[in-house]
């Protein structure tokens, strides 16, 4: 099982401007970070003529084990009243895996209740996507927010998350951040 | 290093204007959900699709523009070099018309084994494949992408 542990980012707010990528660049030793590369990413996965169906169906199952381990956290950090059950289900069958054959699979998806009834729901919307590692949708009453996996491909997850009215603005994944916008 | 390239600075722009239109579709998407209208809902994940490549290659010629002018700067100033041990290389290239591709160009602004040169070619892989008409396999998450683009473009030497 994957650890569940979710990396927390020293700066906490990330912004898609030019200052602030230099700043991720560099990070807080002075040293670049990020596309150390050892484990590949999504754009390496769309570019490359040597991946295979084990490929494909490892970074599958590797998607949903991450969903699993996202959904368990989230379940863990819900306030005094609230619920997490499994919602239905939705139909995996991206375009690389139709490419090399791999059969469609079903993924989880994460319904949060209060006493009121079902106020909000989590369901991935796709795993190859060139800029993260995955993204799923959280909506709430009319507002919705993109959570991207920004690690590369099979290292522990770093979960981030930002409104899609301001999709620059992206935060770490947090107990803090999920008790915020069930508010 | 140069400040950014006038061209850079307009990413912010058109992630905003991405994410304007990609909310519109999002809701008129979600819309289809509840109504349990599935074809029109895949068809608005589609253009959304389309819209995302859109924004990509539009934001990708920001970056290659600013490539380009780091590549023109570094030709004229290895040219202008007072050791002519130094300069007789960039004697071979014209700066006003470099004859180079892509490859080359991007060669001479940033270090080859460098994870930004390795970024920016298959950023310019994917750009090719939208461009050729064969849609990609993914979808783009176009913020983090420009992020990327800034990264680079932070990276290219013009000494």
């Amino acid at each position: 099982m994957r650890r569940t542990v979710l990396k927390r980012r020293l700066a906490l707010h990330i912004r898609c401007s030019g200052t602030a990528a230099v700043r991720i660049m560099r990070g807080s030793t002075g040293k670049a970070e990020g596309w150390n590369g050892s484990m590949g990413t999504v754009l390496e996965d769309v570019t490359s003529e040597t991946i295979d169906v084990a490929y494909i169906r490892r970074r599958v199952d590797d998607w949903e084990e991450r969903l699993g381990a996202l959904f368990a956290a989230v379940g863990g950090w819900l306030p005094e009243g609230w619920e997490a059950r499994a919602g239905a289900p939705v139909v995996m069958d991206e375009e690389l895996m139709r490419k090399f054959g791999v059969e469609a699979k079903r993924m989880p998806t994460l319904e949060l209740k209060d006493r009121a009834g079902p106020v909000a729901k989590l369901v991935p919307r796709g795993l190859w996507i060139i800029g993260s590692n995955g993204r799923v949708d959280l909506k709430r009453d009319g507002r919705h927010y993109l959570i991207v996996d920004m690690a590369d491909n099979f290292e522990a997850p770093d979960w981030q998350a930002a409104p899609a009215e301001q999709r620059c603005t992206r935060e770490a994944v947090t107990e803090d951040w999920l008790r915020r916008i069930l508010r | 290093m140069a400040a950014a390239h006038p061209a850079v600075s307009d990413l912010e722009a058109i992630a905003a204007l991405f994410q304007q239109v990609d909310n519109s579709l999002e809701r008129s998407r979600e819309r289809h959900d509840a109504a349990g209208e599935a074809d029109e809902r895949d068809g608005v994940a589609r253009r959304q699709k389309l819209n995302e490549q859109a924004y990509f290659v539009l934001a990708w010629g920001q970056l290659e523009a600013d490539i380009d002018d780091a590549c023109r700067d570094a030709i004229r100033l290895g040219k202008s070099h007072a050791d002519w041990r130094h300069r007789r290389a960039w004697s071979v290239y014209d700066e006003g018309n470099p004859r180079l591709s892509f490859r080359n160009r991007l060669t001479l602004v940033l270090d080859r084994s460098s994870d930004e040169w390795k970024r920016t070619l298959e950023l310019y892989e994917v750009r090719n494949q939208i461009a050729h008409g064969d849609l990609r396999h993914a979808g783009i998450n176009l913020p983090t992408v420009i992020e990327d683009l800034y990264r680079i473009q932070s990276s290219l030497a013009r000494d």
